[in-house]
């Protein structure tokens, strides 16, 4: 069962479509339409959208103003959306960059996140800046890593664990729920479950199950009592 | 030759920016990757800025963020130098360039052609340095033929012009930016041009 199909509009770009298990050339396509398990060598770039479902792997690049994920997508190298949705894994080898990013799953940066939104359920591994005017994470299962969080707003909360946790704990041992980061700033910060060197905001809250070695506010600066902190400082400036 | 810095904390009580502001403006890339210059500090890693050209850059934001949009700031402070080009004879009416340096090395034939920026760019470097009395002309034909061979291997990327004199003779180099440079003690560094500079200086005469 493979059928790849190239349709040419006139004047315009053909479509990508993939059905099956089955392998395409990257390049420049309208729309990008994955159903089934999909392999493309080179960068692709879609003008309209590209729509995954199942699994993708690109050996390249990612282009489109519109992603919608569902099943497992990687990308060896980086992704630049308008819009990214999705549930399942999404995985780079490099920057993503996007402007709304709602995923159910887990993301997984090679490089640095930047995007005006991102609202993440599930996990999140960032190997260098994660950059967004509004960030919304709700850990589940694994442990989430980020390098340096920076933007605007940043939520960070434990969404209800589920009764699978004990078969996660089991397969993956030492990991707990909660975010490991190095630097966290923001201005308005509210964190739960957080392991992070320093976290510096306006307005801070640390929530329960943090533990955090430093934090510098400017305005306010909420503590929960079942959280750990270092060392606070009020900045005057 | 060391570039003064400013630590990001300073920076926004210098300034009475935010955190948020601070990585929105890196988003939109009004604040150019390289900028942000990492180093561990006692607290941790900490992040520091080229004092002179951050402090003009957030002033830049903050003045014109009211009536512009940050898309349109972004395309005004790091647009594409690709697109800004001009005739000779609209250039030399400028008067950004002595005449005497639009003679020697601008003299392309006819008064209508069109010059890129990077001549432009080559042709300002140059008259600067000899404005500021650190090269002679005979020395600015080194510059300018080290700027034409060499400049264009950058692609785009931040570098510096290096002076260094040893026994007076002059010699240039272009170098990535902020790249460390030792010479022996007979060596003299006369002068480092960071060209990002030149490129914001003369952008905001062209606009």
């Amino acid at each position: 069962m493979m059928r790849q199909e190239q349709q040419s509009w006139p004047g315009g770009l053909p479509n990508l479509r993939m059905n099956g298990v089955i392998r395409a050339a990257g390049g420049f396509y309208d729309n990008v339409l994955v159903d089934g398990v999909g392999r493309v060598s080179g960068d692709v770039h879609a003008a309209t959208a590209a729509r995954v479902n199942g699994v993708l792997t690109v050996e390249g690049s990612m282009e489109t103003p519109e992603l919608k994920a569902d099943g497992k997508l990687s990308i060896e190298g980086a992704l630049k959306s308008g819009i990214l949705h999705g549930n399942g894994i999404v995985k780079t080898g490099s920057h993503v960059t996007a402007d709304s990013v709602k995923l159910s799953g887990i993301l997984k940066a090679g490089g640095n996140v930047e995007a005006e939104l991102l609202h993440l359920n599930g996990a999140i591994t960032v190997q260098g800046l994660l950059n967004a005017g509004e960030i919304e994470l709700g850990l589940s299962h694994v442990e989430s890593r980020a390098h340096e969080i920076g933007g605007e707003t940043i939520r960070v909360r434990r969404i209800s664990s589920n009764s699978w946790k004990w078969l996660w704990k089991w397969a993956i041992p030492g990991s707990e729920t909660r975010l490991v980061a190095g630097v966290i700033e923001g201005d308005d910060i509210q964190l739960e479950y957080t392991h992070a060197d320093i976290v510096r905001g306006q307005r801070v809250t640390i929530g329960k199950g943090c533990k955090i070695g430093r934090v510098e506010y400017r305005e306010q600066l909420t503590r929960h009592p079942g959280s750990e902190i270092g060392k606070e400082e009020r900045i005057y400036g | 030759m060391d570039i003064e810095l400013i630590s990001k904390k300073e920076l926004l009580e210098a300034t009475g920016i935010s955190y948020g502001q601070l990585y929105r403006w890196k988003r939109k890339q009004l604040i150019p990757e390289e900028w942000f210059i990492r180093k561990s500090a006692y607290t941790g890693q900490e992040t520091f800025f080229p004092r002179a050209l951050m402090l003009a850059r957030i002033d830049k934001i903050v003045n014109m963020k009211d009536d512009l949009s940050l898309d349109e700031l972004a395309d005004r402070l790091t647009g594409q130098q690709a697109g800004i080009e001009m005739r000779k004879r609209e250039f030399a009416a400028l008067q950004l360039v002595s005449e005497m340096v639009m003679k020697r090395w601008g003299d392309w034939d006819n008064e209508e052609c069109m010059f890129g920026f990077q001549d432009m760019l080559y042709l300002y470097t140059v008259d600067a340095l000899l404005k500021a009395g650190e090269i002679s002309m005979e020395e600015g034909d080194t510059l300018m033929s080290v700027l034409r061979n060499h400049y264009v291997s950058f692609k785009g990327m931040p570098c510096e012009l290096v002076l260094i004199r040893r026994q007076g003779v002059a010699s240039f180099a272009l170098v990535s930016a902020s790249a460390e440079l030792y010479f022996d003690s007979a060596v003299k560094v006369a002068t480092r041009v960071v060209m990002a500079d030149q490129i914001e200086k003369l952008k905001e005469y062209l606009a």
